[in-house]
């Protein structure tokens, strides 16, 4: 069951990390993404952080935005089909290919294949998306922001940094929500897969594995993603009532080693889904499948 | 506002309590393994091992579970159904037969291998250097009862059917120089599940258990309704009493008393589906992989459920034969678990640590002692036993897990050669192979030899080791089965670890957060052993769980590696914490009171004795009757 973390005036939180939980509870009617500050103080905090960090000129990034709003439905939708390898696009190099495929054998470094990974990312939204270490680091920095909370953070955030390191990401993604997403938050479950990769490759069984094995293996769900509760509900799946303002925390990470699959990763088959689900896994196959072609490095 | 306090401190549902002290032992067990550690910590120490297993390493692989009529004129609330449904009241489900397998290991990392893994190194060369028996290594601390025991248990919680005839099978060519029969080895893939849906795209393979996954004594009772009326009915061929199979009368054959049949000589009737093949297979719900042991065990509890049957008739006249089933097959199945629990697994892990634990599963830290004399003061797990708990299901919902199989892969237990003994005296009655006991051949020698004697002869045998190079020489080349292929046994169960998806011996190790060996020496002390397996493996990563279980230098008093008792650990107790009928209706209204009293002051001695009462001097200073039985020699 839902863990439900509630003291009144203060804290109005739920934990999911069941994978049927979190699939019951992000359809739910009355469950959607409405950051708007309100309910107790620790729901304001972190919907303030939201809106502080996560929006650009005003908008949100498209990971937080509602299920209703139409921009987000219609983008998605686009994407789903323009990212996806079998319609025909072409969306990396063989170049950029051989490169992954040799880090996936053991060479280069670590940062490196990051860095071209974001660049793959950014370039699916602008063609002349330029990635460096300075927005790779970046790119770290916002994740490790995003995923909690420590004195480490606070200190970025008074010294500036983090600003900084929003806006280098920004401005790179020339103010594009969906690249903003893309480079900043969506390309670290793909360099997280290239490395588990790496270690996958340099194991015994690396030519004995089968695709499914290989993704599902590489691939984990991103640690956590909010909601909100929109109106008063009761479920089965919290044993108090919950209150509009609620937020509930899908604990993605923790519920993907009981669905390896695209739902958890990707929220496939949901309304939140991610469009780029076809191009990661295409990705990281075709990387896969140029790594084996041949052997690691000593 | 306790609650959410409380709740707010927990991991992955663990309570406060139990997230301590499972955080505190991970800690400690970073420099002492449990066993190390003096007797007071080394049992809190497998308290936290629990925890921490039943909230990390249980997976559940359902992706739609089937819904389920309630059976008609069946009373759900205070019986077991044929099919082990009804079972959990909120998930119906649950533990049924027919629902799949369950994983210890998290699911991404239960993909089977594929060539050429699957085959490397060659399943025929792991047995034949690594697994052969070259003599035999006897288990000198328990008696034969103790291999018989397990299958008995393994047919009631799992089985994964008819392999698959569809299929293309898995071949891989036999080693030259190999006296095997034929240049390549065939073995026939697991039945696969035929029940997958758009949710189980991308996801590692699942296998069904066909029998009920709780422990409700399904091997005698089947798993579905007609089984179960074909064992609690007279059959159509009886054995008459020159030995030869005769017709029994037609019309309704179903025994009104709740009884289970037994011919007239007290033993199992002939299966009336046995093949011309083999026409003499003595008939049991699950009688597949049948020998003297088993045979002996199915006859001794089908006659215990008589004997149950005949004291609740005198306590309840008035009751009708399916209520007098259904009572004592609760009641049986009941005591088979308390038997498992508390006699079994003691003699099978003889450490003072491991003798505390296990009882204390069944009766809790205050012990069987202090129940005898106050019963169970608290609803609590750890004071009075899991009995007298409430049901949980912890990570998962209750299901018998791939991984369980596995570690449950100890065929070493069975000697190739048996001798049958007199009780009165110890004199020689029969010397055989254990060719000779399998299927029909077991009818013979229960109907030539006394079942004292047999029972006898059992109790002062040895099992096998379960160690390297100590895999019976019979199983490894069975005779050719239905499908028309010879088996090599420890090939099989090499090869279907790695069909399954269990993870490698190291791998295996690290999932259940256990250091795993960098090299052939940490693996085991045998130095033998080292170089044999380095031979083989070439790398310690490679090294099959069921070669490193075997391999791996055990706890003292172990018959078992404790890799293998991990998931002991966590499987055991989930048996009967998951179950509701061991659990919150473990209770005289729903047992009857003569029922719970039965189940509490009965173990295998008492059976023993209740219908073999000629052991009575034989057993009277036995300390557990899984030990090895004193010789009478007059």
């Amino acid at each position: 069951m839902a863990r439900h973390i509630r003291v009144p005036g203060i804290v109005d939180v739920v934990l999911v990390s069941d994978p049927a939980e979190i699939r019951a509870l992000n359809d739910h009617a009355k469950i959607d993404r409405n950051f708007i500050p309100r309910g107790p103080l620790i729901n304001r905090l972190i919907v303030g952080r939201i809106r502080r960090w996560f929006e650009i000129m005003g908008q949100f990034l498209p990971s937080l935005l509602p299920r209703g709003d139409h921009v987000r439905a219609q983008r998605q939708q686009q994407l789903a089909s323009s990212l996806n390898p079998a319609n025909g696009a072409r969306l990396w190099s063989d170049a950029q290919l051989e490169s992954l495929a040799a880090y996936v054998r053991g060479g280069g470094d670590d940062n490196a294949a990051a860095i071209l990974t974001q660049q793959i990312v950014g370039r699916l939204f602008d063609p002349l998306y330029c990635a460096d270490a300075a927005t790779w680091k970046a790119a770290q920095m916002i994740d490790q922001f995003r995923d909690g909370f420590s004195p480490v953070q606070i200190g970025w955030q008074l010294t500036g940094k983090l600003r900084r390191a929003r806006n280098l990401l920004v401005g790179r993604a020339k103010d594009d929500r969906w690249a903003m997403h893309g480079t900043a938050i969506g390309v670290h479950g793909i360099v997280h897969a290239l490395t588990r990769m790496r270690q996958l490759r340099a194991s015994p069984m690396a030519k004995s594995s089968s695709d499914d094995a290989v993704l599902w293996q590489c691939l984990a769900p991103p640690k956590q993603v909010p909601r909100t509760v929109e109106a008063s509900l009761e479920t089965p799946l919290v044993s108090d009532p919950l209150s509009a303002g609620t937020v509930i925390v899908l604990q993605l990470a923790a519920a993907g080693p009981r669905a390896p699959d695209a739902e958890m990763v990707f929220m496939r088959g949901h309304w939140s889904a991610c469009p780029a689900r076809a191009f990661v896994t295409e990705l990281l196959l075709a990387v896969w499948r140029r790594s084996l072609q041949e052997p690691i490095v000593a | 506002m306790r609650s959410y306090l409380l709740r707010a401190g927990t991991f992955m549902g663990a309570s406060f309590f139990e997230a301590t002290i499972a955080g505190i032992y991970r800690v400690i067990n970073r420099w002492r393994v449990w066993h190390q550690l003096p007797f007071p910590l080394a049992v809190i120490n497998l308290l936290a091992l629990r925890i921490d297993l039943r909230w990390r390493n249980l997976f559940d692989t359902e992706t739609a579970p089937p819904s389920t009529p309630i059976p008609a004129d069946f009373d759900i609330r205070r019986c077991r159904t044929p099919d082990g449904t009804f079972n959990d009241l909120s998930k119906t489900w649950m533990g049924m037969a027919n629902a799949r397998f369950g994983r210890n290991a998290p699911l991404a990392q239960t993909f089977g291998e594929q060539p050429p893994r699957l085959y490397e190194p060659n399943p025929r060369v792991v047995s034949r250097e690594l697994l052969a028996r070259r003599e035999f290594v006897p288990a000198t601390s328990v008696n034969l009862f103790l291999a018989a025991w397990l299958q008995f248990m393994v047919h009631d919680w799992l089985s994964h059917g008819v392999n698959d005839t569809q299929s293309p099978p898995l071949r891989f060519p036999v080693p030259e120089g190999d006296d095997w029969p034929a240049r390549e080895m065939t073995i026939l893939r697991s039945c696969p599940d035929h029940q997958r849906g758009p949710a189980d795209a991308g996801r590692p393979a699942t296998y069904r258990n066909i029998v009920t996954h709780w422990w409700d004594g399904s091997q005698m009772y089947g798993s579905d309704l007609k089984t179960q009326h074909c064992v609690r009915s007279t059959p159509p061929k009886i054995l008459s009493g020159d030995g030869k199979i005769q017709l029994a009368d037609d019309g309704n054959r179903l025994l009104p008393d709740g009884k289970l049949y037994l011919d007239a000589t007290g033993h199992l009737p002939i299966d009336p589906n046995a093949s011309d093949h083999d026409p003499m297979q003595e008939l049991a719900a699950v009688n597949g992989n049948w020998w003297i042991g088993l045979s002996t065990m199915h006859t001794l509890f089908t006659r215990e459920h008589n004997a149950i049957v005949d004291r609740l008739q005198i306590e309840y006249p008035d009751k009708n034969g399916e209520w007098l089933f259904q009572k004592a097959r609760l009641i049986n199945a009941a005591m088979i678990a308390k038997i498992h629990a508390t006699e079994w697994t003691p003699a099978l892990l003889q450490t003072p640590t491991l003798q505390y634990a296990m009882r204390g599963s069944w009766w809790g830290a205050l012990g069987d002692a202090y129940f005898r004399a106050f019963g169970r003061p608290a609803h609590n797990e750890l004071l009075s036993g899991i009995p007298s708990s409430a049901a949980e299901q912890y990570a998962a919902p209750y299901a018998i897990t791939e991984e369980f199989t596995a570690v449950y892969r100890l065929h070493s237990l069975i000697p190739d050669d048996f001798s049958f003994r007199r009780h009165c005296d110890d004199q020689g009655l029969l010397a055989c192979t254990f060719q000779d006991l399998l299927a029909g051949g077991t009818t013979k020698i229960q109907h030539g030899i006394p079942f004292e004697d047999v029972l006898y002869s059992l109790g002062t045998s040895f099992p096998g080791a379960p160690v390297l190079h100590n895999y019976p020489n019979h199983l490894r080349r069975l005779p050719e089965n239905i499908d028309l292929i010879k088996t090599d046994l420890a090939a099989t169960d090499i090869i279907r670890d790695r069909e399954r998806g269990v993870p490698r011996y190291c791998a295996f190790r690290r999932l259940l957060r256990m250091p795993a060996p960098k090299t052939f020496q940490e693996l085991t002390d045998n130095k033998n052993w080292q170089r044999e397996l380095e031979k083989i493996y070439g790398d310690v990563e490679s090294v099959d769980l069921l070669t490193g279980t075997l391999a791996e230098t055990k706890p003292p008093g172990f018959a078992i590696s404790d890799t293998a008792f991990r998931i002991f650990i966590v499987m055991a107790g989930r048996r009967i914490k998951s179950d509701r009928f061991l659990t919150d209706d473990y209770t005289p209204e729903v047992y009857t009171p003569v029922g719970i009293d039965w189940v509490e002051q009965n173990g295998f001695r008492e059976v023993l004795l209740r219908h073999a009462p000629r052991l009575g001097p034989i057993l009277a200073d036995l300390r557990n009757t899984f030990f090895p039985w004193p010789k009478l020699v007059h």
